[in-house]
């Protein structure tokens, strides 16, 4: 089953198209990453998907429900949390209070508010912040927060719009480690758009967003396959010369060899292994997907 | 509890907890007083020996026209002040954060206005029991029961009023730097559109008719004429057409079409405006949210 179903949405602001007739769907339960460069027409779509904005046309289905209709849109409100890229608690409330108030906007009894805000500390880890001023926390802990608000409904999808920008490395992982301990644990799915190429590689699904338009979809994998070459990467002895039948592309001291698989590289090495200082070999990664599709599309 | 009385009570701790805006929204009060009572009092006790009998109480009608005054205004200031809320919450995209829960818009919007409404009461209230106050502590008369309900009254009236004009105003303010800007502009208008601060009479006749369309300035005229009306026998007797130029002259009273507006037409007047303001701001809010 489907959590979200979007078919052919367009959305123009007067003449500019930001989203041309794209179709994709999010299989319930998984992690799903949406990339694109800024201006790719991600924010958009996401703003669609929540109901902060109204496609021009178009079809789309979150949670079982068709959006654009009143009770529709309540559903699908339900059904979501979100983390947007913005820090968006309240400054001058604690973090219990800021989620507090953001429960009772669902209508949750105190009875129910309370187990649902011991299931997101439970992953979130607040105790230490629970009574501290939004204002006054740290750009990790206040995430920790944003997060624990976006949870506190228990939703069935989790929208994260760049969650980890601007956090330092442990704080990242914190994030990541918790968000995938849910998604394992409650079957939810995730929607993630992300700048960082890593957190999307253990995507079951990604989709990449060039200029309104979806340029490449599939498993990180797949992509990988299809848009990064592995390589090998040599420097030569001192004054050791390149066999005339192999062909590399030479970048300042270093040589670069294009496989079709790394396991290439061992015939390879064998061969240069007379004329070798030292060597590299590279997996093919997402960012040279994104990389790549970008470039493609400006040439 | 329901979600908009949720809304409601985070509305107001986020106005309360910003102490310097709350302490800002006091001194702007105390000052208005203090600027009130050092240069322009002395002008208008003058202004009204020449017209009335020469007594004690001249102090006091003109201390209750600038306290009906200054009361009239602290509604708009005040509610404009809560609605600073509203605009950094959209500034900030923290509206997004509402906007994706299942409250209605217009539970958003009601909440927005519900808050500023309590706000602007409770800081209208204060500065009301400071007023009465000041003005036993002059010389004056504390209000009889009946007078205060009436205050009371039209002192709600001035506030609901206020929410609904400041909120169609805040709705097409996008950013904190233009409504702050808004802000001290409405601050500053506002004293010379409820003639609080110079007294209509001195205004061209053109501005005169602005300020007697102006919904807010009706608020004025019913509090000046419940704080004024027992002092007002008092400093001119059986004099009974030069209180009248005088109630004309100092906005107590306004003249439309030849006839004196009764304090019922200005009530019904303020209640118009709130109910016109109140679908405009619906019909805006509704727009912008679609």
């Amino acid at each position: 089953m489907n959590a979200i179903e979007v078919t052919n949405l367009v959305k123009t602001y007067n003449d500019k198209v930001a989203v041309n007739d794209i179709s994709f769907t999010v299989e319930e339960g998984s992690f799903f990453a949406f990339l694109g460069a800024n201006g790719a027409g991600k924010s958009t779509t996401i703003e669609i998907l929540c109901t902060l904005r109204q496609a021009t046309t178009g079809e789309v289905m979150v949670a079982g429900q068709s959006l654009g209709t009143l009770k529709g849109n309540e559903h699908i409100r339900r059904s979501i949390g979100i983390v947007f890229q913005q820090n968006l608690l309240d400054d001058y409330l604690t973090v219990y209070e800021n989620i507090r108030h953001r429960g009772r906007f669902y209508q949750q009894s105190k009875k129910e508010f309370e187990a649902n805000y011991a299931f997101v500390n439970h992953y979130l880890k607040l105790d230490d912040i629970a009574h501290k001023r939004y204002e006054k926390l740290s750009g990790g802990q206040r995430r920790r927060a944003d997060i624990a608000r976006a949870l506190i409904h228990r939703p069935h999808i989790l929208f994260l719009d760049e969650p980890t920008t601007g956090l330092d490395p442990q704080t990242r992982r914190f994030v990541w480690n918790a968000v995938r301990t849910l998604c394992q644990e409650t079957n939810m799915t995730i929607f993630l758009t992300t700048h960082y190429m890593e957190e999307a590689a253990v995507a079951d699904k990604i989709i990449i967003m060039k200029e309104g338009t979806i340029v490449a979809e599939g498993s990180p994998e797949s992509l990988k396959a299809a848009y990064a070459a592995d390589e090998l990467i040599i420097v030569l002895k001192e004054d050791a010369e390149l066999p005339a039948e192999l062909h590399a592309t030479k970048i300042g001291e270093r040589y670069h060899f294009q496989l079709e698989d790394t396991r290439d590289a061992l015939p390879l090495l064998l061969k240069l292994r007379p004329y070798i200082a030292s060597f590299e070999v590279i997996k093919g990664s997402l960012d040279d997907v994104f990389i790549r599709l970008n470039e493609e599309r400006r040439v | 509890m329901s979600a908009l009385a949720n809304f409601v009570i985070r509305n107001n701790k986020m106005f309360f907890r910003n102490r310097m805006q709350v302490f800002f929204s006091v001194l702007s009060i105390i000052i208005l007083i203090g600027l009130y009572a050092i240069f322009l009092q002395k002008l208008q006790v003058d202004s009204i020996a020449e017209m009335a009998k020469q007594n004690a109480a001249i102090k006091t009608l003109v201390n209750e026209w600038m306290i009906a005054g200054v009361l009239s205004i602290i509604p708009v200031t005040s509610t404009l002040g809560a609605y600073s809320l509203y605009v950094q919450d959209n500034e900030r995209k923290i509206l997004y954060d509402f906007l994706t829960t299942p409250m209605s818009r217009h539970t958003i919007q009601f909440s927005y206005m519900l808050s500023a409404f309590q706000i602007g009461l409770f800081m209208t209230l204060i500065a009301f029991i400071g007023c009465e106050i000041f003005l036993v502590a002059t010389g004056g008369e504390w209000l009889s029961f009946t007078s205060l309900l009436k205050v009371l009254g039209v002192l709600v009236l001035a506030v609901f009023l206020s929410s609904v004009m400041m909120f169609f105003f805040t709705l097409i303010i996008k950013n904190s730097g233009t409504f702050s800007a808004f802000t001290s502009i409405v601050s500053t208008m506002i004293g010379f559109l409820c003639g609080v601060y110079v007294p209509m009479g001195v205004l061209p006749v053109f501005v005169q008719k602005v300020v007697e369309i102006f919904p807010i300035s009706h608020t004025t005229v019913l509090l000046r004429q419940l704080f004024m009306e027992p002092t007002l026998p008092t400093v001119f007797g059986n004099m009974t057409a030069n209180k009248e130029s005088y109630m004309l002259a100092f906005g107590g009273q306004y003249k439309v079409n030849g006839a004196i507006l009764t304090m019922a037409q200005s009530t019904g007047y303020v209640i118009f405006a709130i109910v016109v303001f109140t679908l405009i701001s619906l019909v805006i809010y509704r727009l912008k949210n679609k």
